[in-house]
């Protein structure tokens, strides 16, 4: 029996409507408040008027992200046993406790946490987590937002995105879309200077790889740039400015992209400001099937469902 | 099994009486005397010219252990009330790390329950190092950090409950160790008393203490263990009265619940465990073999509830 886990559903989307919480005039005034102090100390300017502005500019609620995309991947008779949120860029109500309340809404009441300050490494790390813990389903959303409200100079998101992954042991769980993708390996390393991840990070991929000459290998945009090893069409790279969802992003992409013939892939990311380097290796569940098996109506299906439109206005830029 | 090697804390000197925080939080004397009187809480510790860098490296200081064993330690899980402490990407965990030359450690925040996320960084530690190999210097270690600002109205007090201390503790987590092993933990949470889920806060204060309750009594049954079996309850530090009804709901003897904490210190958010595990240990407390609890809630916008059982 297989008792790792699998990726076995997914959904994303690209957020350009107002944060419905954010219109609230009691929520805007206790964020204002949140927010100024936390600024202060560090000689940072929240920017005049901001608060005035309509919902739709202010920025982002995390907890409407994500609990727009869990009944789109976890059906209600589909009990998730850990959920874990995994962020950044903080979102326009940083106090909030948005995991607790995401247990709420999501099928099975689970165990919910957030995890941060470990930049693009979050998302690895809470699938990490999600093996540990030995149950059978486990929702991992990652989420960013394309705003700061202060006038922090960093680089920001591109776009507000969120994706969300079910992941479930690879028999008995009900989700009659078959066994998905099984995670086969998740690595990361701490403490990586960047005049040494291309040649870390290539050789994980070659290890990861070797004898499977049909892998794909999927980079994030901050890994891409330094990426050594071969291009092509084997590589797929995660797009530009989404430093929390861009790996994941392009991951989904590749697992559709394969459908017809499912393929061994290995996703890596690098976080350039704390130096993590995740990788994590799925391995498509029915692979060994010889060709032929799978009926045509069964091909047109991927392993790993992608579900629910991206609603991104402009898809073609990644 | 996950076991705690090592624990410090660290409480600014500084000490601010109940009344002081009446004028800068516009509290009444009503409330003030409700905090002294009702629920026991008369000071808390505030220290202005610390930094959350500086309380976070002061606990970890206290570790006397730790430098000799910075190889072993492979995870650096901060355990926070509150989500957003920093203007990003302002990152005082990584400072810390660096400082501590625990750069070679894979290091995180785990929030989002509030005050009760420190147990949850235990469990999630404890997790990580039974998946972990050895190290080339012996068998992994995480080293799980709490500490905190009252940086922001919400982090100083909690209107009609509870008051906040700044405040720190690191632990040295082992999966084998043999000190005060973990034997069970449980958890709830109650997302409908976030902003989004409708709840009110009239009926949050009528099951507060049965949600409580219920979640130290999993515990209980998943240690294998009874509530008169247990030495001690390490409770968190919300106030007096919480404690003494809860004590009464669940027939435990409320001298066995050490509160010894909560009229000097107040609420220090997720290191109360710690806070007062380093009072039972100081007072003698614990003996070899006995059985104790650890209680903590999360009451910011949701509601986490969580209860673990350790053997000292």
């Amino acid at each position: 029996m297989d008792d790792g886990l699998h990726l076995l559903r997914a959904a994303r989307r690209t957020v350009t409507g107002p944060a419905a919480l954010l219109g609230d005039p009691v929520l805007r005034e206790r964020t204002a408040g949140y927010l100024a102090d936390l600024t202060r100390p560090y000689g940072l300017r929240i920017p005049d008027g901001l608060f005035d502005a309509p919902p739709g500019t202010l920025g982002q609620s995390y907890g409407e992200m994500a609990a727009e995309l869990i009944p789109v991947v976890v059906p209600p008779d589909e009990p998730v046993d850990l959920l874990v949120l995994t962020f950044a860029v903080h979102d326009m109500l940083p106090g909030r406790a948005t995991a607790a309340y995401l247990s709420h809404v999501c099928p099975g009441g689970p165990m919910s946490f957030a995890l941060c300050d470990q930049g693009s490494a979050a998302a690895f790390t809470g699938l990490r987590i999600a093996r540990g813990y030995g149950c059978r389903r486990a929702l991992l959303v990652t989420v960013e937002q394309a705003v700061l409200p202060y006038d922090a100079v960093v680089p920001v998101p591109a776009r507000h995105r969120a994706v969300a992954m079910l992941y479930g042991t690879g028999t008995g769980t009900g989700t009659g879309t078959g066994d998905g993708a099984r995670v086969t390996a998740l690595r990361q390393h701490a403490g990586v200077r960047a005049d040494d991840v291309a040649a870390l990070a290539a050789a994980e991929v070659r290890e990861l790889t070797t004898g499977r000459g049909d892998a794909a290998v999927v980079l994030g945009a901050d890994l891409a740039a330094a990426w050594p090893g071969p291009g092509g069409d084997a590589v797929t790279t995660g797009p530009q400015r989404q430093p929390s969802t861009g790996v994941w992003w392009a991951l989904l992409d590749r697992l559709a992209a394969d459908a017809a013939r499912p393929r061994p892939v290995v996703a890596a990311d690098y976080e350039p400001g704390l130096g993590y380097l995740s990788v994590v290796a799925l391995e498509p569940v029915s692979r060994s099937e010889p060709v032929g098996e799978r009926g045509a109506h069964e091909r047109a299906q991927p392993l790993v469902r992608l579900r629910g439109a991206d609603g991104d206005p402009d898809p073609g830029a990644g | 099994m996950t076991a705690i090697d090592a624990v410090s804390v660290f409480l600014p000197q500084r000490r601010v009486p109940v009344e002081s925080l009446a004028a800068p939080l516009g509290l009444s004397d009503m409330q003030v005397r409700l905090f002294r009187r009702f629920h026991g809480l008369t000071e808390v510790r505030r220290d202005p010219a610390l930094s959350l860098t500086d309380l976070l490296l002061r606990a970890a200081a206290g570790l006397t252990a730790l430098p000799a064993l910075r190889r072993r330690v492979r995870f650096v899980v901060y355990g926070r009330a509150f989500p957003v402490v920093t203007p990003y990407p302002v990152n005082p965990l990584h400072e810390v790390c660096r400082t501590l030359g625990l750069g070679h450690a894979l290091a995180f925040t785990l929030t989002q329950q509030s005050c009760a996320s420190a147990l949850a960084a235990i469990d999630v530690a404890g997790r990580l190092l039974a998946a972990e190999p050895d190290t080339p210097d012996g068998p992994p270690l995480a080293l799980v950090l709490t500490g905190e600002k009252a940086f922001t109205r919400d982090a100083q007090f909690i209107p009609e409950t509870s008051v906040f201390s700044e405040g720190s503790s690191a632990c040295l987590l082992s999966a084998g160790g043999g000190r005060d092993r973990l034997l069970a933990y449980a958890c709830h949470q109650r997302g409908e008393f976030d902003v989004a889920g409708g709840e009110s806060p009239a009926r949050f204060q009528r099951v507060y203490r049965p949600a409580l309750a219920e979640v130290i009594g999993r515990a209980l049954d998943r240690a294998g263990t009874t509530l008169s079996e247990l030495r001690l309850v390490l409770p968190h530090n919300v106030n007096l009265m919480t404690w003494k009804r809860l004590c009464r709901l669940i027939g435990l003897p409320l001298e066995r619940v050490l509160l010894d904490n909560v009229t000097g210190t107040g609420h220090v958010f997720c290191a109360d465990a710690f806070v007062n595990y380093r009072t039972a240990r100081e007072r003698g407390l614990l003996r070899p073999g006995d059985r104790y609890l650890v209680a903590a809630v999360g009451a910011g916008d949701g509601a986490t509830f969580a209860a673990m059982v350790f053997e000292h």
